[in-house]
C-alpha cells in the first residue's frame, strides 16, 4: 500500500515537473515587453483634436517661431508678363523726295539730333529743275542715310529719323491671362537693371493668326535709359484691394487639405481654420476667423504644424 | 569498453599527458583566430535592392521599378519572402532567403534576374543590391570637421560641399582598402556640382530654349583622340583635349549666333559650385557635418577590423588639408571589450572560486589542482570547438559556461579516487606500491565513472532543446548550446582520459585524507537532520510538494519578458517629424536638439543621421533622423548612481520642449537589428493586403477603431501612407497641341527648370563632379510665380507655364509597401498587461466580426508574436520530449523505472529554487531564465543520480536498506556539496556583475543558483526518503 502512495506521488512530482516547465514556456511569452518605448507627450491626443500646441514663449523662440499682430493691409495681385520694347510708330520718320532729283545737300549722319522744322538736306527736281528744301518733320536721331548728294533720289529712303524720347512696351497676354487684364492697370516694366512704371493704354484684340493679344504700354524714355527691340518683363498690377484683415502667406498652413494659421493664446497656439479671400502672393485677404489684433505666428509656423502631427508621425518599414 | 579505456588511460598514462599538452598548443592557436563580438549576428540573410530614382514619386516608383523588380525574383529557389518600399526617388526591394542560404549564392542569383528586366526598367535607372553586411556591419563611424579658421586652396572657409569632397575623394578611397571593410557609406554635405543658372529673361530675350543650353554643353566637353602619326621614325600621338577644365570655360561656351554675334553661357545666366538636391544630412554638436561609416563584410570580426579602420584613419590624418579634423564617433571595439571584459570577469572569478571551494572541501592540494587544471583544458578544447565550427566567441556564447558543471564529472572521480587511495592506504598501513596505487585509482575510477558519465551526458543532453529553436532565438542560443555541449563533450572526454591519467601519476606518497572541517562540521549536521527526516517522512515530502506548488503559483506572477536587453551604454534617439518635413528644416530642429542634448554633462557627444545615405541600407525619409548619444564613462558622471534608463528619461523629457518632434528611444544595435529582421516591430501587427491604396487605408482606419476596444491594446498605429505634399504640373493636351509642343518637351523644360538637369562632367585629376542646368534659386522656390514661367516654343516665341498646363499641390502617398507583391498597409499594436495569446484570438475574433473585407482583399497577422507562438509551440514539443529521454538515460543506468522517477523528482525541486530566488530579484521570467532553468535540471539530476547510485550499490552490497541509505548519504555528502557548490559558485560572479551585457546573463545565474540549493537540500533529504518508501517493502521481503 505504501508503494502505491509512493508511486502515485513519484508520478505526480512527474507531472508536475513537465507541467512547470511547459508551464513556464508558454509564459514567457505573455508579452509584457517594453523594449522599445515611444514617447508622446500627455497631451497629444488631446491636442489633435482640439488643435492645441502647448509650448511656452522661450521654446518658441528657441525655435525660431516668430509672431505678428494681425492689421489690415493691402493686397496687391500682379501678373507678371513678357514683351519688346517698339519704337513708337509715331516718332519714326523715314525720309523721302517729294520730287525725284538729285540730292545737292544732305547734311545729317547717323547718330545726328535733329530737330523739328530743321532743313536736313536739298534736292533738285528732275521735272522742274528747281531745288526744294527738305526739313525734318519730327525730332529725333538719324538712324539711317541711303544716300549722298549727287545721287539720284527717286523713291527711296533717304533718311529716316527716329525719336526714342517715347517708346512702347508690347506685352503679350495669353488666353490664360486676358481675362484679368483691362485698360489703365499699372505696369511695372523691368529689363535688366531698371524699372519703371507705367499704365497699360491700349489692349490691341486678338489676331486670329496669334495666340495672345497686346497691351501697349508707354514708355518714357527722356532718360534714354532704355532701346527699341529690348526683352522686358511687366508686372501688371490686376488687382489691388484694401483688406481690413491681411496674414503673412508664410503663416498659413495646410492641415488636412483646410488651410490654418496658428493663433496665440495662453499656453501657446491654437490652429484656426480661416476663410481667405484674395491673394498676392506675399499677404492674403482674410475674409473670416481672425480679429484684428490677435497674434499668429508668421515664420516657422511649419513647426507648429509638425508638432500638432507627430503623435500620429511614426516610421515604420 | 570504458573500462579498456580507463585501463589505457592509466597503462598510457606519459601518453595521456603529452596529448593534452597538444590540446594546450592548439588550443592556444585557436585562441588566436577566435572571432571576438559582443552579440551574435541574428539578422536573417537578406539582399536588399535599391533602385535611385530622382524625381520620381512614390506611385510612379511603385509602377515603373518596384513591381518590374519584385516580379523578376519570384521563383528564386530559397527565396522565403520579399517586401519593398517605395518611395519619393528610392524603391528598395528587401529579399529574405531560408535560414542556411550562402548569401553569395542568392546574390549572384538575384544578379541574373536583375540583368534580365534592364528592358523593362526606365532606361537611366540601375537596381543595385546593397553591401555585403549585415544588420551588425555598421562597426565604425566618423566625422569630418574642419577648425574654425581653417581655409581652402582659393582662401574660403571650408563648407559642407567642401567636407564632403575631402571625404568622397580623400579618406573614401583609403579607408575602402581596409580588409573586412565592404563598403563606406557617407551621408551629409552636399555633393559639389557645377550649376548653370540661367535667367528665364535673358533665355527669352536671346529666344534660347533648355535644349540649346543643354545641347551647347553637352557638345563642348569632350576629349578625342586622333590615332598617331608616324613621321621620322617617331610615333606622334595625336589627340584633341577639349574638356571644360574650370568655371570659365563653361562661362565661355557659345550656345548658338544671333546676327553674327556670339550668345555665350555667361550671356545667359551664372556659373558657380552649387548644391545637389540632396536626400541625407547629418549633424555633430549642433553644426552640420559629414559623417562616414564603414561597414563589414559578412563574417568578418568586428573587433579587429573596427581596429583596423581606427588605424587606417589614423594614417589618413596624414593626407588631409591643413586644418581638418577627421574623428571617430562610433567603434564597435567599444562595446565588444566591454563586452569581452565583462565574460572575462565571470569566467575568471567563476574559476578561482571553484578551485577555493575544491581546496577546501578536498582537503588535498594535489587533487584540488589536478580538479583545477580541467578547466583551462577544457576552455581550450572548447575554444578549437568554436573556430573549427564557426562560433564566435561573444555575450551569448560564453555566457553560459560554468567551469562548476564542467568539473562536475572530474571531481566525482577525483574525490572517490582519493577516497579510496587514502582508505587503502590506511588499511594497508603504509604507502601503496605502484601497481597498488594504479590498480585503486582504476576502481575508483570505474566506480564512479558510469554514474558520471551519465550525469554529464544529461546535462549535455538538456541542452538540446535550445538547438530547436529557429529564428531570431535560434541564433541568439545556438551557439550558447553549441559551445557549452563541446565544453562539456571537452570535460567528459578528459575526465575519461587526462584525469584517471594525472590522478594515478600525481597521486603518490602520503595522501593526506583528511576531511576538512567543514566537511566534518556539515556532516555533523546532517546526520541527525536526515534521521529526522526520515521518521517525519510524510511531513517532509508535504512539504516538498507544497513548495513546488507554491512555486508554481509564484512563476505565474512573475512579470516576463522575451530576452533581456543588452545595455549599450549609449543612446539613439529617433526624432521623427510629420511627413513632408524639408530636410532643410529638419536639420534645422535636430540642430536645436543636439544643442539642448549637449548641455547633460553626461554626453560626451551628440551626432545625427538625417535621411538617407548614400548607400540607402538605411532609406529614411527626410523627416526621420537618428541620434546617436554617446555618453562618457560612469566614473565621469556627475551623479553616478543613476540609471541609465533614467538618464534616457530624462533627456527625452528636455527635448520635448521642442516642437514638432516625436521621440522613440532606442540603443543602436538594438535598432538596426528591429529594422532589418521584420517589417513589423510591434507584438502584434495586422497587414491589409490588397490592390487600392486608398481602400486598404480605410479598412486599416477600422481595424485600428475595433483593436481600440480590446483590452490591453497600446500604442495602436496605422502606417503612414498620406501626407507627402507633391506640386503636380499637370499637362494640358490641347493647349499644348495649339502650340506645336508635345509633353516631352513642357516635361523636360519643367524638369531642367526645377530639378536640374545633368549635362555632363567636369574632372580635377581623378575627381569627378556633375554639370547642372538649373534655374536659380529664387525663381525655382517661388510656387506661387511658377505658373509665369515662360515656356519657349520651337518658334522662338514662348508661351507662360499658366497656359499648357494646370499647377496642383495635392496630398499624395508618402510611402507605398509591399509584401510578396502586393500591396499592404500594416496596422500595429502592443500589449500591455495581459498575455499575448488571448490578446491575439480576441483580436482575431473581433476583426473577423465587425471589419469587412471584400473580395481580392485579405489579413495576414504578423508581429513578433509569431516568432514567439512558433518557439513556445517548438519548445512545448521538445522539452517533454527531453524530459522523456532524461528518463530513458535514466532507466538505462538502473535498469529501474522507479529509481529513474525518484531521480527525476528533483527537478521540480530544483526548478522551486530558481523561481524563488528570481522573485526575490524582483526579475522576470526570459528566455534567459529558461536557459537557466534547463541547465539546472542537468544538474539536479546529477546529485541524485550521484546519490542513488551509491546508495543502491551499498545496499546490495550489505543487504540492509536503512543504513545503507543512512550511510551511503553520509559518504556521497561530500561529492553532493561539491558539485553543487563547485556549480553554484562558478555562477555567482555573473549573478552579481553589472557591466556591459551583464543582464543577459544575470537571469540565468540567478535561477541556476537557488535551483541548486534547492535541489542540493531537497536531494540530501527528499531522495533517501523516497529511496526508503520505494524499495522498503522490497527489502522487507528478504
Amino acid at each position: 500500500m505504501n508503494t502505491k502512495y509512493v508511486s502515485s506521488f513519484l508520478i505526480l512530482s512527474l507531472f508536475l515537473g513537465v507541467t512547470l516547465l511547459s508551464l513556464f514556456s508558454t509564459q514567457v511569452y505573455a508579452s509584457n515587453k517594453d523594449k522599445h518605448t515611444e514617447h508622446h507627450a500627455e497631451t497629444d491626443e488631446h491636442n489633435s483634436d482640439v488643435g492645441h500646441v502647448k509650448i511656452s514663449l522661450k521654446s518658441a523662440s528657441a525655435a525660431g517661431i516668430t509672431s505678428i499682430t494681425a492689421h489690415s493691409g493691402e493686397i496687391k495681385q500682379t501678373i507678371k508678363v513678357y514683351g519688346k520694347s517698339v519704337l513708337d510708330p509715331k516718332a519714326s520718320s523715314q525720309i523721302r523726295a517729294r520730287f525725284p532729283g538729285m540730292i545737292t545737300q544732305l547734311t545729317p549722319n547717323i547718330g545726328d539730333i535733329v530737330k523739328k522744322g530743321t532743313v536736313i538736306g536739298e534736292i533738285e527736281s528732275n521735272s522742274s529743275l528747281k531745288r526744294y528744301k527738305i526739313t525734318s518733320p519730327i525730332s529725333g536721331i538719324v538712324t539711317s542715310r541711303n544716300l549722298n548728294p549727287g545721287e539720284l533720289a527717286d523713291e527711296q529712303v533717304l533718311l529716316t529719323i527716329a525719336n526714342y524720347d517715347k517708346l512702347w512696351v508690347e506685352l503679350r497676354l495669353f488666353s490664360s491671362q486676358v481675362s484679368k487684364i483691362s485698360k489703365g492697370q499699372k505696369v511695372l516694366i523691368s529689363s535688366n537693371n531698371t524699372q519703371t512704371t507705367s499704365v497699360i493704354k491700349h489692349l490691341l484684340p486678338n489676331n486670329s493668326n496669334q495666340p495672345f493679344i497686346i497691351a501697349r504700354v508707354p514708355l518714357d524714355n527722356t532718360q534714354q535709359v532704355w532701346s527699341p527691340g529690348l526683352l522686358v518683363s511687366g508686372s501688371i498690377v490686376v488687382n489691388k484691394i484694401q483688406a481690413p484683415i491681411v496674414v503673412d502667406n508664410r503663416a498659413i498652413q495646410v492641415i488636412e487639405t483646410n488651410k490654418v494659421v496658428f493663433v496665440k493664446n495662453e499656453t501657446g497656439f491654437e490652429k484656426r481654420q480661416l476663410t481667405f479671400g484674395q491673394t498676392d502672393g506675399a499677404f492674403t485677404e482674410v475674409l473670416s476667423g481672425l480679429q484684428l489684433g490677435e497674434q499668429y505666428a508668421v515664420e516657422n509656423s511649419y513647426l507648429l504644424k509638425a508638432d500638432l502631427g507627430k503623435s500620429s508621425a511614426s516610421h515604420a518599414h | 569498453m570504458i573500462e579498456s579505456l580507463l585501463r589505457l588511460s592509466i597503462a598510457r598514462r606519459w601518453l595521456m599527458i603529452c596529448m593534452s599538452f597538444l590540446l594546450i598548443l592548439f588550443g592556444c592557436w585557436s585562441y588566436q583566430v577566435l572571432p571576438i563580438d559582443a552579440v551574435p549576428d541574428v539578422t536573417n540573410v537578406q539582399v536588399q535592392i535599391n533602385t535611385r530614382a530622382p524625381g520620381y514619386s512614390p506611385l510612379e516608383t511603385e509602377q515603373r521599378i518596384t513591381y518590374p523588380v519584385e516580379t523578376a525574383l519570384t521563383g528564386i529557389p530559397y527565396l522565403s519572402y520579399t517586401r519593398s518600399l517605395s518611395r519619393y526617388g528610392l524603391s528598395q526591394v528587401t529579399a529574405v532567403f531560408e535560414e542556411g542560404t550562402d548569401l553569395y549564392f542568392a546574390r549572384n542569383l538575384i544578379n541574373e534576374r536583375l540583368n534580365g528586366i534592364k528592358g523593362q526598367l526606365p532606361p537611366e535607372l540601375k537596381p543595385e543590391m546593397g553591401p555585403l553586411s549585415t544588420g551588425l556591419g555598421e562597426i565604425f563611424m566618423y566625422t569630418i570637421e574642419a577648425e574654425e579658421d581653417a581655409v581652402q586652396a582659393d582662401g574660403s572657409p571650408y563648407d559642407a560641399t567642401a567636407l564632403r569632397e575631402i571625404q568622397d575623394w580623400i579618406i573614401k578611397p583609403q579607408l575602402a582598402l581596409v580588409f573586412g571593410v565592404t563598403e563606406i557609406n557617407t551621408i551629409g554635405g552636399f555633393d559639389k556640382e557645377y550649376h548653370i543658372t540661367p535667367s528665364p529673361e535673358k533665355m527669352l530675350e536671346f529666344g534660347i530654349t533648355f535644349d540649346n543650353i543643354n545641347a551647347a554643353l553637352r557638345n563642348n566637353n569632350s576629349n578625342r583622340g586622333a590615332g598617331y602619326i608616324e613621321r621620322n621614325g617617331q610615333q606622334l600621338t595625336v589627340i584633341s583635349p577639349g574638356q571644360l577644365k574650370t568655371i570659365s570655360d563653361i562661362e565661355q561656351v557659345i550656345i548658338k549666333h544671333i546676327n553674327n554675334t556670339p550668345v555665350k553661357i555667361s550671356d545667359i545666366g551664372e556659373v558657380a559650385i552649387g548644391k545637389a538636391l540632396r536626400t541625407g544630412a547629418s549633424t555633430r554638436d549642433a553644426k552640420e557635418t559629414v559623417l562616414g561609416s564603414a561597414m563589414m563584410l559578412v563574417g568578418e570580426n568586428a573587433r579587429s577590423v573596427s581596429l583596423a579602420v581606427a588605424k587606417k584613419l589614423e594614417d589618413i590624418k596624414a593626407s588631409l588639408p591643413k586644418g581638418i579634423i577627421v574623428e571617430a564617433v562610433y567603434n564597435r571595439t567599444t562595446l565588444v571589450d566591454k563586452a569581452v571584459y565583462t565574460v572575462q570577469k565571470n569566467l575568471v572569478e567563476g574559476a578561482l572560486l571553484v578551485i577555493v571551494v575544491l581546496f577546501l572541501l578536498l582537503g588535498n592540494v594535489r587533487a584540488a589542482l589536478i580538479t583545477a587544471a580541467v578547466i583551462p583544458l577544457a576552455m581550450l578544447a572548447t575554444i578549437t570547438g568554436m573556430v573549427q565550427v564557426g562560433v564566435s566567441a561573444n555575450l551569448m556564447s560564453l555566457g553560459a559556461l560554468d567551469f562548476g558543471l564542467i568539473v562536475d564529472g572530474t571531481v566525482i572521480i577525483v574525490e572517490n579516487a582519493i577516497r579510496r587511495l587514502a582508505q587503502a592506504q590506511h588499511d594497508n598501513g603504509t604507502q601503496l606500491s605502484k601497481k597498488e596505487r594504479l590498480h585503486v585509482v582504476f576502481q575508483a575510477t570505474n566506480e564512479v565513472i558510469r554514474p558520471s558519465l551519465f550525469g554529464v551526458i544529461i546535462i549535455t543532453v538538456v541542452y538540446i532543446p535550445l538547438f530547436s529553436l529557429s529564428g531570431v532565438e535560434g541564433k541568439m542560443f545556438h551557439p550558447m548550446a553549441a559551445t557549452v555541449v563541446m565544453a562539456l563533450i571537452s570535460a567528459l572526454v578528459l575526465s575519461l582520459t587526462v584525469v584517471p591519467a594525472a590522478v594515478a601519476l600525481f597521486m603518490t606518497g602520503k595522501i593526506s585524507e583528511k576531511e576538512s572541517r567543514i566537511i566534518i562540521a556539515t556532516k555533523s549536521i546532517y546526520k541527525p537532520l536526515l534521521l529526522g527526516a526520515m521518521k517525519m517522512r510524510w511531513l517532509v515530502l508535504s512539504f516538498a510538494m507544497g513548495l513546488v506548488g507554491f512555486s508554481i503559483w509564484l512563476a505565474t506572477t512573475l512579470g516576463s519578458e522575451f530576452i533581456p536587453q543588452l545595455n549599450e551604454e549609449d543612446i539613439l534617439l529617433q526624432a521623427i517629424r510629420i511627413p513632408g518635413t524639408g530636410l532643410e528644416q529638419a536639420v534645422e530642429m535636430q540642430m536645436s536638439l543636439e544643442k539642448s542634448i549637449k548641455d547633460f554633462p553626461q554626453v560626451k557627444n551628440v551626432f545625427s543621421k538625417i535621411g538617407t545615405p548614400q548607400i540607402a541600407n538605411d532609406p529614411m525619409p527626410p523627416n526621420v533622423a537618428d541620434t546617436f548619444i554617446m555618453l562618457k564613462p560612469r566614473s565621469d558622471w556627475p551623479n553616478p548612481t543613476i540609471s541609465h534608463s533614467e538618464l534616457a528619461a530624462k533627456i527625452v523629457k528636455t527635448v520635448s520642449d521642442q516642437p514638432g518632434n516625436n521621440f522613440e528611444l532606442t540603443q543602436p544595435i538594438e535598432m538596426r537589428f528591429n529594422e532589418l529582421i521584420s517589417g513589423v516591430r510591434a507584438d502584434l501587427g495586422i497587414k491589409v493586403i490588397g490592390d487600392n491604396l486608398e481602400q486598404l487605408l480605410t479598412y486599416a482606419k477600422a481595424i485600428r477603431e475595433v483593436i481600440e476596444k480590446i483590452d490591453g491594446a497600446a500604442d495602436i498605429q496605422v502606417e503612414q501612407v498620406t501626407g507627402l505634399p507633391v506640386l503636380s504640373i499637370v499637362p494640358n493636351r490641347t493647349a499644348i497641341a495649339r502650340y506645336g509642343l508635345n509633353v516631352s518637351q513642357l516635361q523636360t523644360v519643367v524638369a531642367t527648370a526645377i530639378g536640374g538637369e545633368t549635362v555632363g562632367s567636369i574632372f580635377e585629376g581623378d575627381r569627378q563632379f556633375k554639370i547642372v542646368v538649373r534655374l536659380p534659386e529664387d525663381i525655382r522656390r517661388n510656387v506661387e510665380k511658377l505658373h509665369e514661367l515662360p515656356v519657349p516654343l520651337p518658334s522662338g516665341a514662348y508661351v507662360p507655364l499658366s497656359e499648357i498646363a494646370i499647377l496642383d499641390i495635392t496630398e499624395s502617398p508618402n510611402q507605398i509597401s509591399r509584401e510578396n507583391g502586393k500591396r499592404r498597409i500594416v496596422v500595429t499594436a502592443n500589449v500591455r498587461g495581459r498575455d499575448l495569446g488571448s490578446f491575439v484570438k480576441e483580436a482575431q475574433t473581433l476583426v473577423a466580426q465587425e471589419v469587412e473585407i471584400p473580395a481580392g482583399y485579405w489579413l495576414e497577422y504578423g508581429g513578433t508574436f509569431e516568432q514567439l507562438e512558433s518557439a513556445s509551440q517548438r519548445l512545448s514539443i521538445v522539452l517533454p520530449l527531453t524530459l522523456a529521454l532524461i528518463l530513458g538515460l535514466l532507466v538505462m543506468a538502473f535498469s529501474s523505472v522507479k529509481d529513474a522517477l525518484i531521480i527525476f523528482t528533483g527537478i521540480p525541486l530544483a526548478l522551486t529554487g530558481g523561481v524563488i530566488l528570481l522573485w526575490l530579484r524582483d526579475m522576470p521570467l526570459s528566455i534567459s531564465a529558461g536557459v537557466g532553468f534547463i541547465a539546472l535540471s542537468g544538474i539536479a539530476v546529477l546529485n541524485g543520480l550521484v546519490m542513488l547510485s551509491f546508495i543502491r550499490d551499498l545496499a546490495k552490497e550489505r543487504g540492509e536498506l536503512m543504513p545503507a541509505i543512512i550511510e551511503g548519504a553520509m559518504i556521497r555528502l561530500r561529492p553532493v556539496l561539491m558539485t553543487a557548490l563547485v556549480a553554484g559558485l562558478g555562477f555567482v560572479p555573473m549573478a552579481l556583475n553589472i557591466g556591459t551585457g551583464a543582464e543577459i546573463q544575470r537571469p540565468l545565474a540567478t535561477v541556476v543558483i537557488g535551483g541548486i540549493i534547492s535541489s542540493t537540500l531537497l536531494t540530501l533529504l527528499v531522495l533517501p526518503i523516497l529511496y526508503r518508501m520505494v524499495h522498503e517493502s522490497a527489502f522487507a521481503k528478504h
